[in-house]
């Protein structure tokens, strides 16, 4: 019995010790091979909301347009777009496009996908807007709105508005594989283990240099940046910190960081059930919380202190008057305010220590991290809390339920050079994704009014008084803007961290 | 030789092995109770400013991600872990005693059903159980608990379902019977204290696997709340640090194995000394 569990604890240990993935079948190969390590796993054969962003991230799919690295809308499958009237949009589309099954690019064809995405995918019919859509030509494809839509080419780079061909499609209208006109295709997919992709010879624009990419999954964050270094993938994505500071000291590696929109936040709970329901609480909260510990404490360093909703990089994000900042007589007095009382160094009402019920997901491994800290920081300052961690679909059962004070989350940035999709699709009190009970008509009313402004002075007061709302109000803590970070070994050339976050661009990557 | 096994064997153990047993488990309660007192820092106290420092003289092992105190966390986490296998422990062998108890002695279809239903238990993983248990309670300490001991109590209504059978066809138990004791009477006076051996053992192994069972589901992210000393938990915290501070993990992890081997030890000890030959119900 002794030596079963002396060998049993030797083996744990072991396992511990190691966590690695040695598996021997993939060294990184030659020199047209690029093997990358993905923390998600790529699901080519599933189109979905979030999932289906793969198809843009590794270019088997073109959106009409595209973001070049200073997020500004650029030609894609569309060469130029005019507005013909104020609820119509021109499109003029790129010739002699194929599609890897060999079929034509024209604007029936992109009509079909446009009618299929916002058909399979929830928030899409949002997010275009679409009242209808005529061929004009081979080549020209009129979008009507159902308003004045100024952001629809910024919308069309959202990676769910991406081209399929017919045959992505079953007879039913059912997404069977993805088929594009990107120029890697779709070879194959294993499931948990790997997604193939293979350059597409007929592709429009210049030919990339590299024959295959092979998206492999290694959730485990230990393990993916080992398989870096141990040379069985060239490039790995979604480091750990500690992981970036050794392998930026290593002439071996080549490590690149970018910020991006990415945030993480803390969402309010500004339902009956919360005592965040009251502003004051969600502003005190917001003057109690110190982002510099957070990226210190939690991520090494590694990202951007967040005291303003939007990264304040990027020029066409817009910025409330004022940020938020740690001010903790303020929070006090607010407090205060609020009928609470500090004694023996807790923020007490009715005998009863102010309580905050924070939920988050540890799916993202710096989650647990940044929600740990922001507790810690909140319990120095009198306030307790509850953290309770769980999977993303439990987290949000108990967030749609109500059932919570404040959600840790990241939003994914989804960036499409626009503010509408962040603000209309998250606080507007109609959006689908608003599962924080917060309602602020003043803010409806500037977000309708924000997309459909062309740009100019009148868009920027919208939406800067948009802003100023979500400032006041209060409805989230931001507490970190993302430094995005990916690693390669030093033979991997030309690669550009771009600022979405989420659209590699091998295409000018050698070995 | 030969007449001392035979007094222990009919007296359950003479009375000095008892005594054994009784203190070991007061200085392990003791020793769980008192030693957070000698921690030298609060386990909670988080210091971003003095995040990952090495062993000094003020903290000896180190300080986490957080700025914490590892030590303070693993004696803290001393007192979480043993309390709560111990709750799983006792509520488990109450539970499962007295069905197994019932099984053996009532026979019949009752036994039969009762004890496919413990087989049909452990077909399946104990710790795959568990989170889904856990899973439906929802997050806590007492999901876990609960969870455990639902999985659990089967193993002991197998042992003293098995044992009572096997003492009920001894001539004591049929003397008793002939003399017009009741059933529960003979249970309780006659059978159970001839089994009680066999239980002791199978409860220090219990403990072990209920410690590692526990250790497990933290590090898995169920159980206690982030942030709680706990040893399963401080694990999962450091792993992402395990490259460049693996005495972040090898702390919490070299206390759990010392812990269980301790306690199977014991278990050994209370094997020999019952004669127990064959306790293999525990995967």
């Amino acid at each position: 019995m002794i030596k079963r569990t002396l060998l049993g604890v030797a083996i744990a240990a072991l396992a511990l010790g190691t966590f690695g993935a040695t598996s021997q079948d993939a060294k990184a190969s030659d020199d047209n091979t690029l093997i990358i390590g993905t923390m998600w796993e790529s699901q080519p054969l599933a189109m979905k909301p979030r999932r289906s962003r793969f198809f843009n991230e590794s270019e088997i799919l073109d959106t009409l347009v595209k973001l070049d690295y200073d997020l500004k809308p650029v030609p894609g499958l569309a060469t130029s777009w005019e507005r013909v009237s104020p609820t119509v949009w021109r499109f003029n589309l790129r010739g002699n496009v194929v599609f890897h099954d060999g079929t034509k690019l024209d604007a029936e064809a992109v009509k079909f996908s446009l009618e299929r995405v916002v058909a399979l995918l929830p928030y899409a019919a949002d997010l275009l807007n679409i009242k209808s859509m005529t061929a004009v030509s081979p080549l020209v494809l009129e979008i009507e709105n159902t308003e004045p839509y100024a952001a629809l080419p910024n919308q069309l780079t959202d990676a769910i508005t991406v081209v399929y061909a017919k045959s992505s499609f079953d007879e039913a209208g059912d997404f069977v594989k993805p088929v594009g006109t990107g120029p890697w295709k779709f070879e194959e997919y294993r499931k948990q283990d790997r997604t193939i992709v293979t350059r597409f010879d007929g592709y429009w624009g210049e030919k990339p240099a590299l024959e295959k990419i092979v998206y492999r999954y290694i959730p485990d964050h230990n393990s993916r940046t080992l398989a870096l270094e141990a040379g069985e993938i060239d490039f790995v994505t979604n480091m750990l910190p500690s992981d970036v500071k050794r392998l930026s000291k290593d002439a071996d590696f080549k490590v690149y960081e970018q910020p991006t929109s990415g945030l993480y936040y803390g969402a309010f709970n500004a339902g009956d059930k919360s005592p965040l329901s009251d502003v004051r609480i969600r502003r005190a909260v917001n003057a109690l919380v110190d982002r510099n510990l957070i990226v210190e404490g939690a991520l090494d360093g590694i990202g951007e202190p967040a005291w303003e909703f939007f990264a304040p990089e990027f020029d066409w994000a817009p910025q409330a008057d004022s940020k938020y900042s740690l001010n903790p007589e303020r929070a006090a007095s607010l407090l205060t305010d609020a009928g609470y009382e500090k004694t023996d160094g807790k923020w007490t009402k009715d005998g009863e220590q102010l309580t905050l019920r924070i939920l988050s997901y540890t799916s993202r491994t710096e989650m647990p991290m940044i929600t740990e800290a922001m507790a810690a920081l909140l319990n120095q300052q009198g306030i307790a809390t509850d953290v309770q961690m769980y999977t993303w679909g439990g987290m949000l059962d108990l967030v749609k339920r109500g059932e919570y004070d404040i959600s840790v989350v990241f939003w994914t940035p989804e960036m499409t050079g626009h503010p509408d999709l962040h603000l209309k699709s998250q606080f507007h009190s109609k959006a689908g994704l608003n599962y924080q009970f917060w309602e602020n008509t003043e803010f409806d009313a500037a977000v309708d009014t924000g997309r459909t402004l062309d740009a100019g002075t009148e868009k920027d007061a919208t939406y800067k008084k948009a802003m100023n709302i979500l400032h006041d109000d209060a409805p989230i803590i931001p507490l970190v803007h993302k430094v995005f970070v990916v690693a390669s070994t030093k033979d991997v050339k030309g690669y550009r961290i771009h600022p979405s976050g989420f659209f590699f661009d091998f295409k000018n990557v050698s070995k | 030789m030969q007449k001392m096994s035979f007094t222990r064997g009919k007296l359950l153990g003479s009375s000095h092995h008892w005594r054994g047993y009784a203190t070991f488990m007061i200085a392990v309660i003791l020793a769980v109770l008192i030693l957070p007192l000698f921690a030298p820092h609060d386990p909670h106290t988080v210091q971003f400013l003095y995040r990952l420092k090495p062993p000094s003289f003020d903290y000896p092992l180190g300080t986490d991600a957080m700025g914490r105190c590892v030590l303070s966390r693993l004696l803290y986490g001393a007192r979480l872990t043993t309390a709560s296998a111990m709750a799983v422990v006792v509520c488990a062998s109450l539970i499962g005693s007295l069905i197994g108890a019932i099984a053996g002695m009532v026979g019949g279809v009752l036994d039969r059903a009762m004890m496919r239903f413990c087989e049909g238990m452990s077909v399946f993983p104990a710790l795959a159980i568990c989170m889904i248990i856990a899973g439906t309670l929802g997050l806590g300490l007492k999901a876990v608990i609960i969870a455990l001991m639902c999985v659990h109590w089967t193993d002991y209504a197998r042992v003293v379902r098995n044992a009572v059978i096997v003492e009920r066809s001894k001539p004591y138990v049929m003397a008793a019977v002939a003399l017009g004791a009741r059933r529960h009477r003979i249970a309780v006076r006659h059978i159970l204290p001839n089994i009680i051996g066999p239980l002791l053992t199978l409860s220090a192994y219990s403990m072990s696997w209920a410690i590692l069972a526990f250790a497990g589901l933290s590090f898995l992210g169920l159980g206690v709340e982030p942030g709680t000393p706990e040893w399963g938990l401080m694990i999962a915290e450091s792993r992402n640090y395990l490259r460049d501070y693996p005495r972040l993990v090898l702390a919490p992890g070299l206390t759990i194995a010392a812990f269980v081997v301790a306690v199977n030890l014991l278990g050994d000890m209370l094997g020999d000394r019952f004669r127990v030959r064959q306790i293999n119900y525990l995967h």
